[in-house]
């Protein structure tokens, strides 16, 4: 592998995840709560807990959160 | 779950099980470093970070052999239930001691080096098209990244919010990775150590979880095949005879479509539900019936027998099958499930089967 | 017919073990003697993974002292300082100059070659072959001295010994001489290949039928440095047919990078 192809590697994985890092920042503190009742009023430590997860799978949540119809939470 | 999200659902059974998991882990680190260190001759003194390295690797490896063994144990003989119900904590911890693996061998072997040391990670060992010289730092990178989604993705949320079977396949890849993990230490650990001790030891893990997988698999598929060709061509199947089930137990069949159903007696009554537990999809014919609602092997969730609903505050729901007693006594099932929610026919034998 | 009925036999109708709820007497009395044997068996474990370690050989890093030589400077092939010492074999020692860190190269020694100087660094050892760690910027480690440089110093003897087929590694000086311990094998050939490339001499660590090893420093064929082409072959069983020449108490191996053939 050259270093090229290298950089490039994780240059997509820093872009991946940078842009799951922010989503996962509005996620866990507003997203989640309109994407699953029970994540209302749920602590900090469930919140901290998803981070990783939302910043990782992002694309998925952004999906299930546009095809989640305000106020149909589950 | 209809009750509100918490970081972790701690009880006294998972602080037990914490508190021993994290002694292990204590005490092989910790004999590992002692003996690592003192069992050369002076003058020739490993250095503690390779040291380090290589105990938290094995550590990381020797955890998820334990994980994946205690799946098929605990369908074999439910004493290792106990070790099942707070598995996901032995799971984010062995992502945990990875993840120091991961990160010490990054810092002492990657870093202050004249290139980023991610990329030295990827190109400082460069045989990338060499059957024997494979670089093994790529096995053990991908095993990582499963590793990090897997426990990233443990909270009972994510099983909700990604649907139980995206989350069973995504949970699947532990397979993988140990597959890639046997082939990190395979291509490094094994190339480097001269000891056979080492090749013996990552067989018999091999071996172990390999057994207990294709043991646990023949058992299921025998008892399956005992079961098959049940179904009368009007969609309902002939389980078995009322006193064949086991008071608060369950018999489980096989229904045409490859789904199972879990016929329980709760005294004079029985009921039929899907075998699949809505947390991960547990076997809740390997349960009981506990306080009047059945009750999963794995992490104790419950549903009522005659709904399928869990008592609240939750709100799960599996489906209910309808059961009949025909005229010669055998319990029938019907094949089609019932909508969520809707109660099912059942039995009452009265005092005929106690 | 078999029936499946679950794991519990039926004639047993004690509890199934529940997460939340107290853990029923059987799954006590077998935990309480599962526990014992599982954090034996995790102990025993340890015990045997570590005790079977193969030796990481000699060599030291010595990082809590600081070590001085003085000597005259050479850049020429790698970085080193030949220090004036009448009690060794040849009259001399070669002590190794690397940077701290894997990036030797960022040491500019281009303008001091050949002077007397006084050098003060960490010493990294092994089998009586020197190597001293310094930081980058010169000023904090490098000063000027005016002594008397004898011959063998200033201008070693060269002696071109012949040509020979050599068999062993190609491994990073400064790992190998005792930074890492283990500082060879395939786990440690990133690392070695990346120490390289930053400009870490290499060296041959070649072994006869008997066991007696020779580490050479690794030039090309010309006695200048080696560039990446070596790099895939590094940590790895190779061989190559080159010339050993002797330059004060240093013995050099000599071969282009495309000499060397993995065994």
């Amino acid at each position: 592998m050259s270093i090229e192809t290298a950089e490039m590697i994780w240059m997509a994985v820093g872009g991946y995840l940078g842009l799951g890092a922010l989503f996962a920042f509005y996620f866990v503190l507003r997203g989640v709560d309109g994407l699953d009742h029970a994540a209302k009023g749920a602590g900090a430590p469930f919140r901290l807990l998803l981070f990783p997860g939302a910043a990782a799978l992002w694309p998925i949540l952004l999906l299930r959160m546009l095809a989640t119809p305000k106020g149909s939470a589950r | 779950m209809g009750v509100k999200y918490q970081g972790v659902q701690w009880n006294g059974n998972k602080v037990v099980y914490d508190l021993y998991m994290l002694v292990a882990l204590a005490l092989f680190m910790g004999v590992f470093m002692t003996i690592g260190m003192t069992v050369h001759p002076s003058g020739h003194q490993a250095d503690a970070v390779v040291l380090l390295i290589r105990a938290l690797g094995c550590a990381a490896f020797l955890m998820l052999t334990v994980v994946l063994t205690i799946g098929p144990l605990a369908r074999m003989n439910p004493r290792f239930l106990p070790f099942l119900y707070n598995r996901r904590h032995l799971g984010v911890m062995t992502f945990l001691v990875a993840a120091a693996h991961f990160g010490l061998t990054v810092l002492w072997y990657h870093s202050s080096g004249p290139l980023n040391p991610f990329v030295s990670l990827l190109v400082s060992n460069p045989l990338y098209a060499s059957v024997e010289g494979f670089p093994f730092e790529a096995f053990g990178l991908a095993a990582f990244a499963i590793l990090f989604v897997m426990a990233a993705t443990s909270h009972d949320f994510w099983l909700k919010t990604l649907s139980a079977s995206v989350w069973k396949v995504l949970h699947m890849l532990v397979y993988v990775a140990y597959g890639l993990l046997v082939l990190h230490i395979a291509y490094g650990a094994l190339m480097t150590e001269k000891s056979a001790v080492y090749v013996a030891l990552v067989i018999a893990a091999l071996a172990i979880v390999a057994g207990l997988h294709v043991v646990t698999g023949v058992r299921e598929w025998s008892r399956d095949s005992g079961m098959k060709g049940l179904h009368a061509p009007d969609g309902w199947i002939d389980v078995c005879a009322p006193e064949d089930i086991p008071d608060k137990r369950a018999v489980t069949a096989p229904l045409p479509k490859g789904d199972r159903v879990a016929v329980f007696r709760d005294g004079a009554k029985i009921y039929a539900v899907e075998n699949a537990c809505r947390h991960q999809n547990g076997p809740l014919g390997e349960g009981c019936i506990k306080d009047g609602v059945i009750t999963c092997p794995w992490h104790g969730w419950q549903y009522r027998p005659q709904d399928g609903v869990s008592p609240p505050p939750y709100e799960e729901r599996i489906a209910t099958h309808d059961v009949r007693l025909s005229s010669l006594g055998r319990v029938f099932v019907r094949v089609k499930k019932n909508p969520l929610g809707k109660e099912g026919a059942f039995i009452d034998v009265g005092g005929a089967a106690s | 017919m078999s029936l499946n009925k679950g794991v519990i036999p039926a004639e047993r109708d004690d509890d199934l073990f529940i997460g939340w709820a107290k853990a029923p007497a059987i799954d006590r009395r077998f935990l309480f003697s599962a526990a014992p044997l599982l954090l034996g068996a995790t102990t025993g474990l340890g015990w045997l993974v570590a005790k079977n370690l193969s030796d990481p050989g000699a060599g030291k890093w010595d990082t809590t002292a600081t070590h001085v030589i003085e000597g005259a400077l050479s850049a020429k092939p790698y970085p080193m300082i030949r220090v004036a010492d009448p009690s060794a074999p040849f009259g001399m020692r070669t002590v190794l100059v690397v940077a701290q860190g894997k990036c030797t190269s960022g040491l500019d020694l281009a303008a001091k070659e050949g002077i007397p100087v006084k050098a003060s660094g960490a010493l990294i050892e092994r089998n009586g072959r020197q190597m001293l760690e310094v930081p980058f910027s010169l000023d904090k480690w490098l000063e000027p001295v005016f002594i008397d440089m004898p011959g063998v110093v200033a201008d070693p003897p060269e002696e071109r010994l012949g040509r020979f087929a050599l068999a062993g590694r190609i491994m990073d000086s400064k790992c190998f001489f005792g930074v890492m311990r283990p500082g060879r094998g395939k786990t440690h050939k990133a690392c070695a290949a990346l120490c390289i490339r930053g400009g870490v001499p290499p060296s041959f660590w070649a072994r006869d039928g008997k066991g007696r090893e020779s580490v050479l420093l690794m030039t090309d064929a010309a006695g200048g440095p080696l560039g990446e082409d070596i790099l895939p072959l590094v940590a790895d069983p190779v061989s190559a047919d080159g010339e050993i020449v002797r330059v004060g108490d240093l013995l050099q191996f000599r071969a282009d990078a495309d000499a060397y053939r993995r065994v």
